[in-house]
């Protein structure tokens, strides 16, 4: 009791969109990321990635091509984000592919042709059920890509990976 | 006009006897200045008829009378002392050390001491306290339990009279004593105050007979406990901000809400450190007064006249550097 001292938080900042951890983790913008990029779970546990659009531009569409170990990894859902989302829903579908342990997510703003979006926001949103322990990395290809309202491909300059620690 | 040889004769003569006489009484003069003065209050008894209680007074006076260098002061002058003051006609009903103390200042002498006698069946439980009215220390305390017949009682009475006054009581008297009878001998000692003081402030104080620095002490301590509990306060408040601020920074999905958020979430954090560091202040600021508190009924606990307890003073000391801060304590002992 002579020398009481209460519990001080050192501070958890590690929420992988702030503009402190992108510049330290190398991410350039525009770029499609992951949101955890990090997480630790047990066998069994749900984890839920979402797919963050990062700092882009004029956005009508996006194709997301996202690679896991389907031996780790099982696919439970898959999601639209708020991102392309106005008054509409977006178009939203996705296929995985177990040989390739791909899963390929093309998402498009629904409305005028000259609708678009821009900023930063939630492309989509993946609920995986883990298998195995061990480290998982479920990882952007480079092959997706946004595309503007005349379907043309807009440069990204970095495609995020997730590391999933199980314990 | 010139004296004659007779008037220098004489002068011759007296001056002779003035020296003389003055050598002859010097010693009486210089022992009368070393007999201390005392007064006995009239005993608080419970249990007892009015005559018991003012026989065992009467006897415990007479054996304090024969210790030897003490002048007892007699009731009657007692009552002549403080007519006209304040505690006129408290005399009979003064059973606490501050209105005893106060009686004994008024009344001018160097001792002043009040005792209690309460019978429960065939027990008797005696309580004497001696206070030295120069610096209101209790010279002497003491309580016992008497079993046993009312002579085995007025010889306890009497044995305590010597104690009272620092003496051994002569070996007749002692002889007297019926082995056995008293059954528990509650001392109060400075270790006693001391352990009374460290379970609650201020107890040990109490102990001793020292309300008001008994108040002191706990309001003291009150104090330090409820600036704990304001700073701890504080603390769960900036902690409940930080937690929120935490949790929207790692929901938020855009870097520029993450920002913010960030900010806001440090700036808590800012008043949680700051919060923190009060409550430690607010701690150690109590440990400190604990541990005044317990140094100082020590000090102030019953104890023998002589003892070094006339002339030392505590003085809290506060610490500063920089943002840190730590206390203390000066102990000032007079060796005069």
């Amino acid at each position: 009791m002579v020398f009481l001292s209460c519990e001080v938080p050192t501070g958890d900042f590690e929420n992988p969109l702030d503009w402190e951890n992108l510049y330290k983790k190398g991410v350039e913008v525009p770029a499609l990321v992951f949101v955890p990029d990090e997480v630790t779970v047990s066998v069994g546990d749900s984890v839920e990635l979402r797919i963050i659009a990062l700092e882009v531009n004029n956005v009508r569409g996006v194709s997301v091509t996202v690679k896991y170990d389907t031996t780790r990894l099982e696919l439970k859902s898959v999601k639209a984000g708020d991102f392309l989302r106005g008054g509409n829903d977006p178009l939203f579908v996705y296929e995985k592919n177990s040989q390739s342990m791909t899963l390929d997510i093309h998402t498009v703003c629904l409305g005028p042709d000259s609708l678009s979006y821009s900023g930063t926001g939630s492309v989509a949103k993946i609920v995986f059920s883990v298998l195995a322990e061990g480290l998982s990395t479920v990882t952007i290809a480079g092959k997706s890509e946004c595309v503007d309202p005349s379907d043309e491909p807009i440069q990204l300059e970095t495609f995020g990976s997730a590391y999933i620690n199980v314990e | 006009m010139a004296k004659s040889n007779f008037h220098k004769g004489l002068e011759g003569k007296n001056r002779w006897y003035t020296e003389t006489a003055f050598l002859f009484f010097l010693p009486l003069l210089l022992n009368a200045q070393t007999i201390k003065t005392v007064a006995v209050l009239d005993f608080n008894a419970t249990g007892l008829s009015v005559l018991e209680v003012q026989t065992l007074n009467q006897y415990f006076i007479s054996q304090v009378s024969s210790t030897g260098d003490v002048a007892v002061l007699e009731r009657t002058e007692i009552d002549s002392r403080i007519t006209g003051s304040e505690y006129e006609g408290e005399a009979s009903s003064c059973y606490n050390p501050d209105c005893a103390l106060e009686i004994g200042r008024v009344i001018d002498v160097s001792e002043i001491i009040l005792g209690a006698v309460v019978q429960e069946g065939d027990e008797f439980r005696i309580s004497i306290t001696n206070l030295s009215i120069a610096d209101g220390q209790t010279v002497f305390s003491r309580d016992i339990i008497y079993r046993g017949l009312t002579d085995g009682l007025i010889t306890e009475i009497q044995i305590l009279a010597w104690e009272a006054m620092g003496r051994a009581p002569p070996e007749e008297l002692m002889a007297e004593r019926i082995t056995g009878a008293v059954t528990a001998d509650r001392s109060k000692s400075k270790v006693g105050a001391m352990i009374r003081s460290a379970m609650i402030p201020g107890y040990g104080q109490l102990y001793s007979g020292k309300k008001r620095w008994a108040g002191i002490w706990l309001g003291a301590e009150t104090v330090a406990a409820g600036l704990i509990a304001m700073s701890y306060n504080n603390y769960l408040i900036a902690y409940d901000d930080y937690n929120k601020h935490q949790k929207l920074y790692n929901d938020a999905l855009d870097p520029d809400v993450v920002s913010e958020h960030k900010e806001n979430a440090l700036a808590s954090l800012s008043e949680v450190e700051s919060a923190n560091d009060q409550v430690k202040l607010a701690t150690q600021l109590a440990a400190a007064v604990w541990l005044g508190n317990i140094a100082h009924a020590y000090l102030v606990g019953p104890g023998r006249a002589g003892a070094a307890t006339s002339s030392i003073s505590i003085t809290p000391l506060v610490f500063s550097e920089g943002s840190n801060y730590n206390y203390g304590f000066k102990v000032t002992i007079g060796l005069d």
